[in-house]
């Protein structure tokens, strides 16, 4: 009953939190070889824009990354952690770590750290020797596997450009071209989106982080 | 070989009258008595070798002697095969340790000094013995570097190092052939060629580990049997110029990502 009553009071705090510290967009999606991150590049505290260059894309392992949403430095501190424990996995069992075991690490931490929680939403992507992966981490611990998925105060208006043109079977050209449009609309309906995009493509060659020319060219072809 | 010092061997913590702390001696025989591990520094890069006892009914790729254990820093262990995985273990905690701390990665030096604190530990504590195992350790960050470790917690810089049962041969011919300004291939060849000193039956890959860091990825590889083998072959024939290919198609593998 304590616990509940605890949490009913951590979720409210939460909310009223992440009202404020909540601006941002990112999308994740799944093909059928590849998975894609993309994110602004705007950082908000409540109607200020406090950076116009933040990175919300994060490398973990060589085929793996993650996009941030909530708290940056709770966002930070957990990816830096991760990606150490990622690294002495890796190095003991001989292979490089599931995707699935990174969001269930990712979790456990958010879970135990109640009431502590930390303000942060990931979206984790990659492809291992079973596929490719995305999952959405939430800050109290929950862990959903998605085809396509949205995190941040833009996630309403970039979700029904996503799925209503979603497919499995879409190229990585296509892909990014629907990601990246569902992103724009976020930018143009949302202040707290904005100020430029990144875009990150995770096939089993590795993780590569989209060049300016190659973000115009997409942004070109929209 | 140690005179019967009834007493002063049983407890680490003890000296003998002579100043000695006998299981720390006898821990540098447990070394001496393990197949040898080589390490031979160049300007270009670092080359690491080991040896393995297998027999017929084993699996070769089970036992590793040489160990990543960063990007950037490997190691090559020659003694107790248990006491080298705890040591490793500790190595790579140490290295993300600092990472997470500092957020950049250690230097082969610190890396070296950490496990040396861990190491000494084992020599003034009650109830514990000494680690049975010396390290060689190779990594870059900003230049290149080479370490032992002792069972002591003592390590030493080294430009080419050999542990182990042939050590003493070994390192009589490094010094007789080491050169100073050797490429990354030619101390390949001369590293299979000191695993023949002293060794009367032929090579056999499946019993070779071989480790490389190389000054230009800046990164440390462990190698593939299959190179191994093919190592073997061209240093036997002395083509350094096919090494030379080979291993820069190896230093290409690990750095794509």
């Amino acid at each position: 009953m304590v616990n509940q009553l605890q949490n009913l009071f951590v979720k409210k705090n939460v909310d009223n939190f992440l009202r404020k510290v909540k601006g941002t967009t990112t999308i994740g999606l799944k093909g059928k070889n590849f998975v894609l991150l993309v994110a602004d590049k705007r950082a908000t505290a409540e109607n200020l824009i406090i950076h116009k260059n933040a990175n919300k894309i994060v490398k973990v392992t060589d085929k793996s990354a993650a996009t941030i949403a909530g708290l940056v430095a709770d966002a930070q501190v957990l990816t830096r952690y991760i990606k150490s424990v990622s690294k002495i996995y890796g190095l003991e069992k001989n292979e490089e770590i599931k995707i699935r075991i990174l969001a269930t690490l990712l979790g456990n931490i958010l879970f135990n750290a109640r009431p502590n929680i930390f303000l942060t939403q990931f979206l984790v992507g990659g492809v291992d020797e079973e596929g490719p992966h995305l999952y959405n981490v939430e800050f109290f611990g929950s862990i959903t596997s998605e085809d396509y998925t949205v995190t941040g105060s833009g996630s309403p208006i970039a979700i029904g450009v996503l799925e209503s043109r979603y497919s499995k079977d879409l190229t990585i050209e296509e892909a990014e071209k629907l990601a990246v449009s569902a992103l724009s609309s976020a930018i143009s309906r949302d202040s707290a989106t904005g100020d430029g995009i990144d875009v990150a493509v995770i096939t089993n060659k590795g993780v590569h982080l989209l060049t300016q020319e190659e973000k115009k060219k997409i942004l070109d072809n929209i | 070989m140690f005179p019967a010092q009834t007493g002063y061997d049983r407890a680490i913590t003890i000296f003998s009258p002579e100043g000695k702390l006998y299981q720390v001696d006898y821990a540098e025989k447990a070394v001496k008595r393990a197949p040898s591990a080589i390490g031979i520094k160049t300007p270009e890069g670092i080359v690491l070798l080991a040896e393995k006892q297998i027999d017929k009914l084993m699996e070769p790729e089970s036992i590793e002697k040489i160990f990543v254990i960063d990007d950037h820093i490997g190691a090559v262990m020659c003694g107790l095969y248990g006491d080298a995985r705890a040591l490793i273990t500790r190595a790579r905690e140490e290295a993300q340790s600092n990472k997470l701390t500092f957020g950049e990665p250690i230097s082969t030096l610190l890396l070296t000094k950490r496990l040396c604190d861990y190491i000494q530990l084992y020599t003034q504590t009650g109830g514990v013995r000494p680690f049975g195992v010396m390290l060689i350790i190779g990594g870059i960050d900003n230049k290149l570097e080479l370490y032992i470790t002792h069972p002591s917690g003592a390590f030493y810089g080294y430009k080419a190092v050999a542990v182990g049962e042939r050590s003493d041969s070994i390192r009589d011919y490094l010094e007789k052939t080491y050169k100073g300004n050797m490429s990354l291939p030619e101390a390949v060849e001369l590293g299979v060629r000191c695993l023949k000193t002293d060794k009367k039956e032929e090579l056999q890959p499946e019993a070779i580990e071989m480790g490389i860091v190389s000054k230009r990825s800046k990164r440390f590889v462990k190698l593939s049997l299959s190179e191994v083998e093919e190592i073997l072959t061209y240093a036997e024939k002395k083509k350094i110029k096919e090494l030379a290919s080979l291993l820069k198609r190896i230093e290409e593998r690990e750095t794509k990502h």
